[in-house]
């Protein structure tokens, strides 16, 4: 199982913070099953950035059962 | 402050400029609060004037200030705290205008509401040899860095060169301006920052303080 922690944007418009996810294989997948089970649009998933396990990640990255993913949206306001 | 004898931090800080970019939700409480710590300078642009829906969270507006320059409310309102001296005026900063603006400032701080001046400021620092403060609030969202000079970590932070603005409420801004602010006088004193680098994220509906590696 992968946990997922959302931040940035996803938190507001989706009202969404974590979720556990089950995925072997790499991010692609995660988003993609993270956008079925929350209705999220992928293309607002790809555009985030990632983390696994604090480190930067790509949308080619694997992920292992256990870790924790980051979806991070930036804010720009001032 | 941060363990070192106050006497000598003051006087370290009375020889310093700050270079504050925007004077909005965040730029009004890291000037605040460096003009009350005592920063020698603090050279502050900012191209709008105060309108009705600042007054939810911008420090520097009021309802007698409508219509009015952000900065020369800044300099009225400093004159009245410290001996901080405040130069700079109503101009948006950009890459054609940045290099003149800033010139002879000792930090960076990002105080904008767009990406595009954040980069801006982001070339400039690598330039300069300076550390940016890097500062950004979105309803109850928040983020800080400290970004040394050449480790383009602005581009981590906003991979698409964009980011998400919208309606904040005041504490964000509060609490993102008074974090850049503290990492501002962290630097100005030499010392280094827990952030150097990273993506410190704040969730203020939770309550959640998470630190990225970059």
């Amino acid at each position: 199982m992968i946990k997922v922690n959302f931040f940035g944007v996803l938190r507001l418009d989706y009202k969404v913070s974590s979720m556990d996810v089950e995925c072997s294989k790499n991010v692609t997948e995660l988003l993609e099953r993270i956008s079925s089970q929350k209705s999220i649009p992928i293309d607002r998933l790809i555009s985030c950035s990632f983390y696994i396990n604090g480190k930067p990640a790509t949308i080619r990255s694997r992920v292992f059962d256990g870790d924790e993913v980051m979806v991070m949206s930036p804010v720009a306001g001032g | 402050m941060f363990n070192i004898e106050p006497a000598a931090a003051a006087e370290l800080l009375r020889s310093k400029t700050a270079f504050i970019a925007g004077l909005g939700g965040l730029g009004g409480y890291v000037a605040e609060e460096l003009a009350r710590s005592g920063v020698g300078k603090i050279i502050a642009y900012d191209g709008d004037v105060f309108q009705e829906s600042n007054l939810n969270r911008q420090l520097l507006s009021n309802k007698l200030l409508l219509g009015k320059s952000k900065f020369e409310a800044l300099k009225e309102r400093v004159e009245r705290i410290s001996d901080t001296k405040v130069e700079g005026g109503q101009v948006f900063i950009s890459e054609d205008n940045i290099d003149e603006l800033a010139c002879g400032c000792d930090i960076i701080i990002d105080c904008c509401d767009n990406v595009k001046s954040r980069f801006a400021l982001q070339s400039y620092a690598e330039k300069k040899g300076l550390f940016l403060v890097h500062g950004a609030a979105c309803g109850y969202l928040g983020q800080v860095s400290v970004i040394s000079p050449g480790s383009g970590t602005l581009k981590k932070i906003y991979p698409k060169s964009e980011g998400t603005v919208g309606h904040t409420p005041a504490p964000a801004p509060a609490i993102v301006g008074s974090i850049e602010a503290s990492e501002a006088l962290r630097v100005l004193l030499g010392l280094p920052s827990p952030i150097l680098d990273k993506l410190l994220l704040i969730d203020l509906s939770s309550l959640t303080f998470v630190t990225l590696s970059l």
